[in-house]
């Protein structure tokens, strides 16, 4: 019943992507871009497991996916306190501008 | 048996946060929310014997990108305190309480790909290149954020 795991992971993904629809706050959203990676860890983590042989590793692709999570924390920190600080909305449906 | 229902607990403790995440009315509820769905992944990492993958885990997501996280978005915050402190001590010990049976009742042993010799071979021979990008995508990003936050940090701090 291990697959309950995979259907874990699935679930959060849903979850986020459900998320990353129905919210319209910057931050919420880039908050459920990193469950999406979380749920890609654990599936990652899973198919590993029971579909890899034993002298492989999985660690490089992990490291791949932390690095990319990572510079995605870091942007939504450096977004936040730049809107923040300009005062703009944070509802997405309102940044209709890329450049202020 | 057991099995079938620690993997099903392990399930719903992984996505639980996840839902919760979005039902929140204050941002830094949601992310700590997020922290907490990273710790739980790490629960079904040692669950699948990762036990590097749930360390580096730990360590990338709650203790780096969580804790960065919640310190730039508390400090938004004009009212950030504790609401009750025997509250908070009681959740600490059960929670403390409930993830050490899990992880007494985890069976012993380590992936055999995922060993840390394995993982250094592999990251600085096979995979230098990856872990060379990597790197350098996070000092680039980390050194912009600086550049960014510090001219328009007046209003943080």
């Amino acid at each position: 019943m291990v697959e309950f795991l995979l259907i874990a992971a699935v679930s959060l993904l849903a979850v986020a992507l459900a998320g990353i629809i129905s919210d319209r706050h910057f931050v919420v959203i880039m908050l459920a871009i990193e469950l999406v990676f979380i749920a890609s860890t654990i599936a990652l983590a899973y198919f590993f497991t029971y579909t890899q042989g034993a002298d492989s590793s999985a660690v490089p692709m992990f490291i791949a996916i932390w690095a990319v999570a990572a510079v995605e924390v870091i942007t939504l920190v450096t977004f936040y306190v730049y809107m923040k600080s300009r005062g703009f909305n944070f509802d997405v449906s309102k940044l209709s501008k890329l450049k202020w | 048996m057991a099995l079938d229902f620690l993997t099903i607990l392990l399930a719903i403790i992984a996505v639980a946060p996840g839902v919760a995440l979005f039902l929140q009315k204050k941002l830094i509820h949601s992310v700590v929310f997020l922290a907490i769905a990273a710790a739980a992944s790490t629960l079904i990492f040692l669950y699948l014997d990762q036990v590097l993958v749930a360390l580096l885990q730990l360590l990338v997501f709650v203790g780096g990108l969580s804790t960065y996280l919640i310190v730039a978005i508390a400090a938004e915050e004009k009212q950030v305190k504790l609401a009750s402190r025997v509250r908070f001590l009681l959740a600490t010990v059960m929670i403390a309480a409930v993830l050490s049976a899990l992880l007494l009742s985890l069976p012993a042993g380590v992936a055999a790909g995922n060993d840390f010799s394995s993982v250094a071979q592999a990251s600085f021979s096979d995979y230098f290149a990856l872990l060379l990008i990597a790197v350098l995508l996070i000092f680039a990003s980390a050194v912009g954020s600086v550049l960014v936050i510090k001219k328009f940090a007046r209003l943080v701090v």
